[in-house]
């Protein structure tokens, strides 16, 4: 047993290292819209895109240690996802079963960071039940038509594709749409943390592009999203922990010892101790290519609930200065109100009560948790 | 990284693993609770032959050279089984203040006993004023002619009972607090001067308390130097934190499997009760809060190979902190998701229960190692 990388792996981390503090601002400043473009235009020029894609594809050849540290290091630095939803779902997606005229169509330009994809899953009068939706495709006149409606989807309002679970005769397939398409009606859902990341798209009477159809599920079968969101995204989130934590330390530095800020504080790390432990555990069963000893659920659940609470904490420390609620245009203009470090906290925790939202609620992870513990319902 | 065992160690944990499978059923458990002695001497013997007491001790001290992951290993496995015999206050307590205080003499002296067997030992570390802290004491060695003389007394002896060899802290100056000034001698447990009262404990095992009337010790039951024996005795805890850790993510594993094999089968309300949400959720905090702790015992044990220092005594400090969590929370849960069956003496589950209590309070519980952990 021993819990080290090895000299290439250490080498490798520093590679990683340096190109993002190259291509990606210091934390010290409030990251610009330009700032994004410039990391993203990097990474494409890296051949670092879709790190978890076959080489073949625009990817790469690491090995799961090579993804656990290029995924720890952009949680620590804290550089912006590329695209979740084309990069992680679609892509692997179609990689698995999409036909040879839809891969050439959208994996070169999914890796190239060009195209913005959003997923359309949850219905109004559905939630997240597969059964009861009812968006549906059908044929007309040799075309097919879709109609129905997705709520709560993420990045619709600058996506250029849609990837969209909807009915068909024999089952559930999934659909790539044309955000543009005639028909396609997206209206913004305002986010408690005031953003405009989620929107209601409508569908009235879309043509599909051709060939849009991917696969099919089965009917009945168990459908959960959260099967196709990539494993390494999953297995380095106690890297962003730990850097949520650096800030709330600094801030709490020169609070009076006796304040029992400390005492959460250090129950708190203890808890991303065992985060950490446990992501290496998993990596090193990735790594050796044994099976791995818990299931990614358990991960999931674990770093939701330090992020949920270090927010709190965070919150909690900031005293007055968890109040000001400015948006970036403000701040970037006006510089932070209070501490740097309190200027986009209460927000950001806001953001990571939405994002556990997304991969299902705690409730909705415990009955998959049961599931793979080996035990039918 | 590498998270796997070595041959060796994956074959020493499996002799330790079918002996409590095969031999070391819970109803012979109980009988030898009920016992006089509180535990068996014949397996004793048989632990001894099947070289367990020797696989932390170097080849020089007529061990095997393993070290955290070995006795980890074996620990867990002790765990399973709620083993009563007295491994961890002579070998790793009481032998391993010798091993790491004493001179190349003392270990000749002292280890070959513990090792083949023959020997049982004792740390008495522990006053009723301290609580967790190891350098509160008021039990004084007084320097004379020909060494020391012993004052004072030593709460809840693990093993006090059956004990040859009493390993002791005392204080040889400073203050009553002070880390500097504790010194730690070997005492023979029949020397003149010592007396004890002994008692059962809740988990099953046997404790003494013990006074020291003015005992005489010789110059050589000094271990390591005069008043630098704090560090001797923080050692040997630290060692006998990951032991009992590693026990109770052995006794979580019980409870959390034996807990979903009983809501499997128990029916209630016409279904088996597993088939309610809320005591599945329920058993999956349970697995959830014993691979966490399993997790941070491999962290702890992998920390305390590389080298005992300030990040190895805070490992075992978060690891201790999490065992009395998760220990709480498991052993509660399960005697809940059990009902009655869970309150009586006669199943398991409260056996398990009370050992993962005490666990909580050996060397120091949650708030005392959350502590800890936050100074280092």
């Amino acid at each position: 047993m021993n819990r080290y990388f090895g000299a290439d792996m250490d080498a490798f981390s520093d590679r990683v290292d340096t190109f993002i503090e190259r291509y990606w601002p210091s934390a010290a400043r409030i990251v610009s819209h330009a700032d994004v473009q410039v990391w993203r235009a990097a990474l494409v020029n890296a051949g670092w895109s879709v790190p978890q894609w076959p080489e073949h594809q625009g990817g790469t050849d690491w090995n799961p240690t090579q993804h656990y540290i290029w995924r720890r290091a952009c949680s620590t630095y804290g550089v912006p996802d590329a695209d979740e939803v084309g990069t992680n779902l679609v892509g692997p997606l179609l990689m698995a079963q999409g036909s040879a005229v839809q891969q050439e169509l959208f994996l070169p330009e999914i890796a190239a960071l060009k195209s913005w994809w959003c997923f359309g899953f949850m219905e109004p009068h559905a939630g997240a039940e597969v059964a009861a939706m009812t968006t549906t495709v059908f044929e007309k006149d040799g075309e097919l038509r879709l109609n129905g409606c997705k709520n709560f989807v993420f990045d619709a309002l600058r996506a250029d594709f849609m990837c969209c679970l909807a009915r068909r005769d024999d089952g559930f397939a999934f659909f790539l749409i044309d955000m543009r398409a005639d028909g396609v009606l997206v209206k913004s859902t305002p986010t408690l943390d005031g953003q405009d990341t989620m929107a209601q798209v409508t569908f009235n009477d879309v043509m599909l592009m051709p060939a849009s159809q991917i696969g099919l599920v089965r009917p009945g079968s168990e459908f959960e999203r959260y099967q196709f969101s990539g494993v390494f995204s999953t297995l380095a989130r106690s890297a962003q922990a730990r850097a949520q934590l650096n800030i709330l330390d600094r801030v709490i530095s020169d609070f009076d010892p006796s304040d029992d800020i400390h005492r959460k504080r250090n129950d708190l790390a203890v808890d991303l101790s065992v985060l950490e432990a446990l992501e290496l555990r998993y990596l090193d069963a990735l790594q050796r290519g044994v099976q791995v000893p818990f299931s990614l659920i358990v991960l999931r659940l674990k770093s939701r609930k330090i992020l949920l609470q270090l927010g709190a904490l965070q919150v909690e420390s900031f005293g007055y200065y968890a109040l000001p609620f400015a948006d970036d245009a403000l701040l970037h203009n006006e510089g932070p109100i209070g501490p740097v470090a309190a200027a986009a906290s209460v927000r950001q925790s806001l953001t990571q009560q939405l994002s556990a939202i997304y991969e299902g609620s705690t409730e909705q992870l415990k009955d998959e948790a049961w599931r793979h513990l080996g035990h039918q319902k | 990284m590498d998270f796997s065992f070595t041959e060796e160690q994956t074959l020493l944990e499996d002799s330790v693993s079918k002996y409590i499978q095969n031999d070391y059923d819970f109803d012979s458990r109980q009988k030898l609770v009920r016992s006089e002695q509180g535990f068996s001497s014949e397996n004793w013997s048989q632990f001894a032959e099947l070289g367990w007491f020797g696989v932390c001790f170097t080849e020089a001290e007529g061990g095997f050279g393993g070290g955290a992951i070995e006795l980890m290993l074996m620990a867990e496995q002790f765990g399973k089984g709620l083993l009563v015999e007295p491994y961890l206050a002579t070998v790793v307590l009481a032998g391993g203040a010798i091993k790491h205080g004493g001179s190349e003499d003392q270990k000749a002296k002292y280890l070959p006993g513990i090792i083949d067997g023959s020997v049982q030992a004792a740390l008495a570390y522990a006053e009723p004023q301290g609580r967790f802290n190891l350098a509160d004491l008021t039990t004084t060695a007084q320097r004379d002619a020909d060494g020391y003389v012993l004052k004072g007394y030593k709460a809840v002896v693990l093993n006090g009972p059956a004990a040859d060899l009493l390993v002791v802290t005392a204080r040889t100056s400073g203050e009553q607090r002070d880390t500097s000034g504790v010194s730690v001698f070997v005492v023979d447990a029949n020397a003149e001067g010592v007396s004890r009262r002994d008692y059962p404990t809740v988990d099953g095992l046997r404790a003494s308390e013990i006074t020291f009337d003015n005992v005489r010790l010789s110059a050589d039951a000094l271990l390591g130097e005069e008043g630098q024996g704090y560090a001797i005795v923080e050692r040997a805890v630290d060692d006998g934190i990951l032991a009992v850790g590693a026990e109770a993510v052995g006794c979580m594993e019980v409870l959390y499997k034996d807990t979903v094999e009983y809501c499997k089968t128990r029916e209630q309300f016409g279904q088996p009760i597993g088939k309610f949400q809320v005591l599945q959720h329920c058993m999956v905090d349970m697995f959830m809060e014993h691979e966490q702790t399993k997790s941070l015992m491999y962290m702890a044990a992998m920390r305390m190979d590389e080298g005992y220092g300030a990040q190895a005594q805070k490992a075992v400090s978060a690891f201790k902190v999490q065992v009395g969590k998760s220990g709480r929370f498991v052993g509660q849960s399960a005697v809940q998701l059990h009902g009655g069956m869970g309150m009586t003496d006669e199943l398991n589950i409260g056996h398990y229960f009370k050992r993962l209590t005490i666990i909580d309070t050996l060397f120091g519980n949650v708030d005392f190692h959350l502590k800890r952990f936050g100074r280092l």
